[in-house]
């Protein structure tokens, strides 16, 4: 019948229509806007990633924040004004942790190091090694923020760990110094055939010899935060020589590559945050002053003008390193710091006479003197001066009157200790935090606080 | 004799007169004045009738003893009239409103006899939408149907507007309905709406209300499984105006004009001076606080009204033409339209310019073909706004009391006069100089256009195999580009300038085919029984260049840029789906409805890429099973169904990729960020999705049961729904720890409630020949709780800061707010810290919920000859809002309230809360009621001490979220039609005039502006204000004709 054979050839034709569109659909999954992730073969893609996001952020809210403990700067209004009260909640540093660190240069650098180890192994040591330099720093700014923090469970979350427990904060400390080592290891060596990067590194351009010196500075850096002198003088005896060695990141005049102090003070934030009357007040009859504070504004200083670059470890705090190793060991530290200071100095363009006439006050400095010099000269470096408050007590620093005892254990008699972990470790990976907050002392009751001193510095 | 003789002959002739048939003739037209065609003139008590023609004359003999004829016709209200003495008796037809029309157009385009229908829809009229005076068609919806919700973003022209039907079921998917006119499913997306930005549309605000026959509402996953996972939120079916066949060509036109103001604004002060400490600071100082001397203790000094500065009257004018008619074999419908939105801000804008035309032509007797399309060009101006240091609201709240950023003008005249916010040296003149724009800079300088041009059109053919069966299929396209340039100009020395190229280009196919077979099978059954495929496919490009740095002010060309970055990113999707349904009838009171469909989607696991689901659905008309014979009771049916909708993953979450890289990090510098190429290098980075390739569909189940009753001859009426559904294997981009090296993972996780009631009441009081009271009332309840989430996951972020955000948390209601709060005891108390203030907890809590208890619509309307007038009110209970501009604008000092407790008012004030005092036996903190005084400012002491200064910028979350109920007055109308006899021979047929009010009156406890605000727009996250723009009220005139 006609209608039947209607029927059927309709179904047919329907049929027909489905087989063939069920088929292909996959294709239009693959996003035609990003690479997958199994094509990324090349290195220097990936390196200039890591290293962006690492000279950002150390400019950024690790610059700030901490520079806002250590008063060289002060907050004048906005968020930055409750930080100074020490209103630090957990969502201040949550950007660096989640975009900045962990979830931006970290896991670049970890897929570096991964591509170039175990099977498959891409023959590239010196991106190896220069990724390990740069984890090291990172897990080093992020320890000394915080305490206990994850690194030998991290990165696995495409193996279905997404809660890493946190690592003890010897166990990091213990981290960087491996990583560093395995550096400079990979660092030395010749091999035929390997990638070596060149422009798309934009510290030293891959120069190897430039980076085993840094790696040993950081190497002395963080022995002596943990107090071992004798590791750190053994890695100064091979760390950087002269200010063309010291390791610093770039940036550009132009909004999207500009150095993110100028950034934020300049017109992202402007006037929410000026310098500090403490640090004004050191620099008042230093000739470094109109340099750093030019009409009394922290923006468009040397440091911080949109192209000026900023230090990851300079020649100027390797000296002080050597000189406060001989102070603490009672000996004279004077033509040290003295080297130190003109270190610093002659890098930032100070007239010779000027450096002259200054380091004359030097003589025989204690180790208060001493740490003010450094203090001075490591500016815009905030987490050294405050690693190095922390572990010696100077330069001297009081608490705003009107700070807030809301995150602190008692009332406010000194600086914060630390910042609290962030909120998306609170939210996401609550049980390991809680844990590691408990077995370091941080907690007040139930909340965390501010002042709870890190076990490196106890 | 005689005069016996002639009484008796007289009789005769009367009785002779009496006793023969009458010749009545007359008119009858509907309620545009148009002939009706085909209407039943009957004589009642008799089987005689004849039909009215094609101009609706009609002419019938009358028996003497007959004295009413029944006019009836489908889709009207029966009339009988009574003739009288008359020989010409005219007649206007109305649509049957109560019973809203026995034909509904539900799934796939299908007409459905209301009777027949076991789930819940509801349908509004075309009229209904044109009268609200809303150019949104979203909008227009409001306070309309109990199950929907629609807030609008802003009362800016343009801005968008999301619609919710039973609330938000799914987590990061779209909880949107799906928009479908006549039968092909259109783009109602936004694209961008973030925190800051310009407020854009939704692409529903391209379609012309005025084109609108009516609209029906289709709420569960029985009534949509034949539209697929696209409307596992609800359908809206549009059917627009068509021809008819054997209709002489109605024009008619439309004209309105609205003028519309702000309706509510917080409180600001106007008595202290920019400044601190009680001290005044200037603008040269670059001081944002507020804090300074008593103006009127300062003879320099003068007290300004920002808002009544700055803002303006709207206008907004409504310009429509259409003709509908058809001949034998062909239909036809064309319209044309052109809209013009002037806001409450100077200078920003909405325009739509609309075509659109239907052709439908039977082909043979068994073949129909019909065109139709639709081109729209809209765009206006849009201005910068919320947190947006570049935006209007921002620089306006924050505005300092003694600083007038008019310069002596207001409205218009001063965003006209450059003097207003420029100085002569090109900086810009505002009260701190540039840090935050002057809203007259904003206008003239920080705006974005757009333009879009769109078309919808399909092709749609039907073909009858036989009388029973038949097939139809319709191609859709929805197409369209959106074209914005974004300015923002050179502040000199704040802001270095950025100008964007935004290009989206978006294409929509579907296609729908389908095989019908409708039958009666003997006197008791009957069956209707559809299968069917379809195919859609979606691809939108975004091509977007930005760029930084402008070396010539006021130039918005991006050659002006010397920092430019370009993105090019591509959505796109493919669905292919085949569906079956049957409709048994028994009797005509007995109705069962079994659907089922299988789709295949492309953003599903290959392999693993088909999901199927079903419905079915049962309707009991008890009143006719039973021979219910009641005045009282007339109708009843009861409805019961279970129904499951699917639904598929987000785009390309089945693996990991590698994106661009951006150096990110910091939320404070947004726009200076690194991005690549970077000295000189390009990089990628690792993108922090983590993809899952072994994700299965979504899957929603939904009971719903419900009554239809009428009473009292279907006067009254009351249809009522509940309903529970449940959402499973929800696929959410669930945020987890960093630490893990990606920042979410995309995984099946969750699974979402949602119960609700629906009712709506509607009776027709009282009813006489020239008369009329009718009353509807709609009703809303529903719960949307968030059951489970994933393992080791309880919170998941929406939308919003990270200082406070609308969230899903495990265990709560769906989008609750989350924020800084107080630290509390055990018991809920307050913690006062040493110095006398609430102390602030270092954890973040969930500080408030912004979904509605309930919300009800209630509508009168009276008529009295040829006069109308209605009104609507809104009622919404329960719901809060976070009042975050009011945080911000505390902490500057610009609120009424901080002026009132600056002063002697607010010294020695006492928290409530308890402090603490020791430590107990067992080791506990113990607590005793708080009695230390504290000032809450103190000029000596200076900002440290103030107290809207103490938690920090925005103060505290909790602080600022506000209970946002209210009962609002949504329209009020006043219509009059010229009554015929004065139209006489004239050209017109008929003539209408009408006076709307919109939003006239609110009442709310809310202390900012109109609550019905969502700063993300249409985004799941909701409940949050931080400087979003206003909304409004107005008042309108109408003018219709048709001839």
């Amino acid at each position: 019948m006609k209608i039947i054979k209607n029927i059927k050839f309709n179904a047919l034709v329907v049929l027909l229509f489905v087989s063939i569109n069920a088929c292909n659909l996959t294709e239009t999954n693959i996003d035609p806007a990003s690479i997958a992730q199994d094509q990324v073969t090349q290195l220097s893609l990936v390196l200039p990633s890591a290293e962006a996001h690492m000279a950002f952020n150390s400019g950024a809210l690790a610059a700030r924040n901490p520079g806002i403990v250590v008063q060289y700067f002060i907050g004048l209004e906005a968020q930055q004004q409750q930080y100074s009260q020490y209103l630090i909640p957990r969502n201040a540093m949550d950007n660096l942790w989640v975009f900045g660190m962990y979830g931006g240069g970290m896991k670049d650098l970890n897929f570096i190091i991964e591509s170039t180890s175990g099977e498959n192994a891409i023959n590239a040591p010196y991106y190896s090694g220069i990724a390990k330099i740069y984890m090291a720093e990172a897990l080093g700014m992020l320890t000394l923020m915080f305490g206990d923090i994850p690194y030998s469970e991290a990165f696995q979350g495409d193996d279905g760990n997404i809660t890493p427990v946190y690592d003890t904060q010897e166990e990091i400390l213990q981290s960087i110094q491996t990583l560093l080592d395995e550096a400079i290891t990979e660092l030395s060596t010749d091999v035929e055939g390997d990638i070596e990067p060149g422009a798309d590194e934009v510290v030293f351009n891959g120069d190897p010899d430039k980076w085993i010196a840094t790696a040993y500075s950081l190497k002395a850096r963080y022995h002596l935060t943990n107090g071992d002198f004798t590791s750190a003088s053994a890695a100064l005896a091979n760390s950087i020589k002269s200010n063309a060695g010291s390791a610093l990141y770039p940036f550009d005049a132009s909004l999207t590559s500009g150095n993110p102090l100028y950034s934020f003070g300049d017109f992202e934030r402007p006037g929410t945050m000026g310098a500090h009357p403490t640090f004004v007040s050191k620099m008042s009859s230093d000739p470094r002053q109109p340099l750093n504070l030019p009409g009394g504004s922290f923006v468009n200083g040397f440091w911080t003008s949109q192209s000026s670059p900023l230090p990851i470890i300079t020649y100027a705090e390797v000296k002080f390193m050597e000189a406060e190793i001989e102070a603490q060991q009672g000996g004279d530290a004077t033509e040290l710091v003295k080297e130190a200071v003109r270190a610093n100095m002659e890098f930032m363009g100070v007239p010779e006479e000027d450096i002259i006439v200054y380091n004359l006050g030097i003589s025989n400095p204690s180790l208060s003197q001493l740490m003010n010099e450094k203090y001075k000269a490591v500016y815009p470096n905030s987490m050294v001066s405050w690693s190095d408050y922390r572990r010696t007590g100077f330069p001297a620093l009081t608490p705003p009157s009107n700070a807030s005892s809301d995150f602190y254990r008692g009332s406010v008699d000194d600086i914060p200790e630390r910042f609290i972990y962030p909120e998306s470790e609170f939210l996401y990976n609550v049980e390991n935090m809680n844990a590691a907050s408990e077995r370091q002392g941080f907690l007040d009751g139930d909340q965390e606080v501010l002042n709870a001193v890190l076990p490196v510095f106890e | 004799m005689k005069k016996i003789l002639l009484t008796c002959f007289m009789l005769v002739f009367v009785l002779y007169a009496w006793a023969q048939d009458r010749t009545v003739s007359g008119k009858v037209s509907d309620e545009t004045g148009a002939g009706l065609p085909g209407v039943n003139i009957s004589i009642k008590g008799t089987s005689q009738g004849v039909i009215s023609d094609v101009d609706g004359m009609y002419n019938i003999s009358v028996p003497s003893d007959k004295n009413v004829l029944v006019f009836s016709f489908i889709g009207m209200e029966t009339k009988e009239v009574l003739i009288g003495n008359r020989s010409v008796v005219d007649v206007t037809m109305a649509s049957d409103t109560k019973q809203l029309s026995e034909v509904i157009v539900t799934a796939v385009g299908i007409e459905q006899n209301r009777k027949q229908l076991a789930y819940a829809v509801q349908e509004v009229e075309g009229k209904s939408l044109t009268e609200s005076q809303e150019p949104n068609l979203v909008n227009a919806l409001n306070s309309k149907i109990a199950g929907v919700n629609v807030v609008s973003s802003s009362g800016t022209p343009g801005a968008s507007s999301s619609i919710r039907i039973r609330g938000n079921t799914s987590i990061t998917g779209s909880n949107s309905p799906l928009f479908v006119v006549d039968g092909v499913p259109i783009d109602n997306d936004e694209v961008g709406e973030a925190v800051d930005g310009v407020s854009n549309s939704n692409r529903a605000v391209d379609i012309n209300p005025e084109d609108i026959e009516s609209l029906s509402v289709l709420k569960g996953p029985a009534a949509t499984v034949l539209y697929g996972i696209r409307a596992a939120n609800g359908a809206v079916i549009i059917t627009t105006k068509k021809g008819r066949k054997n209709m002489a060509p109605l024009i008619s036109v439309s004209s309105s004009i609205e003028i519309s103001e702000v309706n509510r604004l917080p409180e600001m002060q106007q008595e202290y001076s920019q400044g601190r400490d009680g001290v005044f600071r200037g603008p040269s100082t670059l001081e944002g606080f507020s804090w300074g001397e008593r103006i009127d203790e300062n003879p320099d000094l003068e007290g300004f009204d920002s808002f009544e500065t700055f803002f303006i009257n709207g206008i907004n004018s409504d310009n429509n033409v259409s003709v509908r008619g058809g001949t034998e074999n062909i239909s036809y419908y064309a319209s044309a339209g052109y809209l013009n939105q002037q806001g409450v801000v100077p200078n920003s804008e909405f325009e739509r310019y609309s075509v659109k035309s239907t052709i439908s032509a039977d082909l043979t007797d068994k073949l129909t073909a019909s065109v139709s399309a639709n081109f729209v060009n809209s765009g206006g101006v849009r201005l910068q706004r919320g947190s947006n240091l570049r935006g209007i609201m921002l620089g306006l709240v924050r505005n300092t009391p003694s600083f007038d950023i008019g310069n002596g003008k207001t409205g218009q005249a001063a965003a006209d006069d450059p003097s207003s916010y420029i100085f002569e040296d090109g900086t810009q003149r505002s009260y701190r100089l540039g840090i935050y724009d002057n809203p007259f800079w904003v206008v003239n300088k920080n705006f974005t256009t757009d333009e879009v041009n769109r078309i919808i059109g399909y092709v749609n053919l039907d073909y009858d195999l036989s009388t029973n069966l038949k097939v139809n299929y319709k191609l859709g396209i929805d197409q369209y580009s959106d074209r914005r340039l974004g300015r923002i100009d050179i502040v000199p020395n704040w802001n270095p300038g950025q100008i964007q190229n935004d290009n989206i280009f978006s294409k929509d196919i579907n296609s729908d085919l389908f095989i019908t077979y409708n039958k009666n099978l003997g006197s008791d059954f009957s069956i209707d029984a559809l299968i069917g495929h379809n195919y859609y496919r979606s691809a939108v490009r975004r091509n977007l260049t930005t760029g930084n740095t402008l070396s010539q002010p006021g130039f918005y060309n991006i050659a002006n840029a010397s920092d430019v970055i370009s993105s090019e990113t591509i959505s796109q999707r493919e669905l292919v789906g085949v569906f079956a349904d049957v409709k048994l009838g028994y009797r005509d009171y007995l109705f069962v409805n079994l659907s089922a469909r299988n789709d295949w989607s492309s953003t599903l696991p290959e392999g693993a890429n088909s999901f199927f689901y079903s419905a079915a659905s049962l309707g009991f008309v008890f009143t006719e099973a039973f021979n219910v014979e009641s005045s009282i009771f007339s109708f009843g049916k009861l409805r019961a169904s279970v129904g499951q909708v699917g639904n598929d993953a987000p785009l390309y979450a089945t693996q990991n990729y590698f994106t661009q890289a951006v150096g990110s990090g910091d939320g404070f510098i947004a726009n200076a960020t690194i991005q690549f190429p970077f000295l000189g290098n390009n990089a990628f980075e690792q993108d922090g999705t983590l993809g899952n390739t072994n994700l299965k569909p979504e899957l929603t189940t939904t009971y719903e049961l419900g009554a239809d009753l009428r009473f009292f001859e279907n006067r009254l009426g009351l249809d009522v729904t509940y309903y529970y559904s449940e959402t499973s294997d929800q696929i959410i981009p669930v945020e987890i720890s960093a630490a893990s090296g990606f920042i979410e993972r995309i995984q099946n996780a969750g699974v979402i409630s949602n119960e609700g009631i629906e009712a709506v009441l509607s009776g027709s009081v009282i009813k006489t020949e020239n008369f009329g009271w009718n009353v509807n009332v709609n009703f809303t309840a529903y719960e949307n709780t968030v059951l489970e989430l994933a393992e080791g996951i309880d919170n998941v972020f929406l939308a919003g800061f990270t200082s406070t955000s609308s969230r899903v948390i495990e265990g709560e209601p769906f989008g609750v707010l989350y924020g800084q709060a107080f630290q509390r005891t055990n018991e809920g108390e307050i913690i006062i810290g040493s110095d006398g203030f609430p102390l602030q907890a270092a954890d973040p809590a969930i500080i408030g919920d912004p979904n509605p208890d309930w919300l009800m619509g209630i509508s009168n309307s009276f008529n009295y000859k040829g006069f109308n007038f209605s009104f609507l009110w809104d009622i919404r209970q329960g719901g809060d809002v976070w009042n975050g501009t009011n945080g911000v604008a505390e902490y500057f000092g610009v609120t009424q309230e901080t002026a009132d407790l600056r002063g002697e008012a607010g010294q020695g004030v006492i928290f409530d809360g308890v402090v603490a005092s020791g430590t107990n036996t067992e080791g506990e903190t113990t607590y005793v009621p708080n009695q230390q005084q504290v000032d809450l400012n103190n000029n000596a002491i200076g900002i440290a001490s103030n107290r809207w200064q103490r938690y920090g910028f925005g103060t505290l979350g909790e602080e600022n979220v506000e209970d946002a109920s209210w009962v609002r007055l949504r329209q009020v109308s006043l219509g009059y039609r010229l009554p015929s006899a004065l139209l006489g021979d004239g050209p017109f047929s008929t003539v209408d005039i009408t006076l709307t009010g919109r939003n006239l009156l609110l009442f709310t406890p809310y202390t900012g502006i109109d609550p019905e605000t969502n700063l993300t727009g249409t985004s799941n996250g909701f409940g949050l204000d931080y400087f979003n723009n206003p909304n409004t009220r107005g008042y309108s005139l109408s003018v219709r004709l048709t001839f």
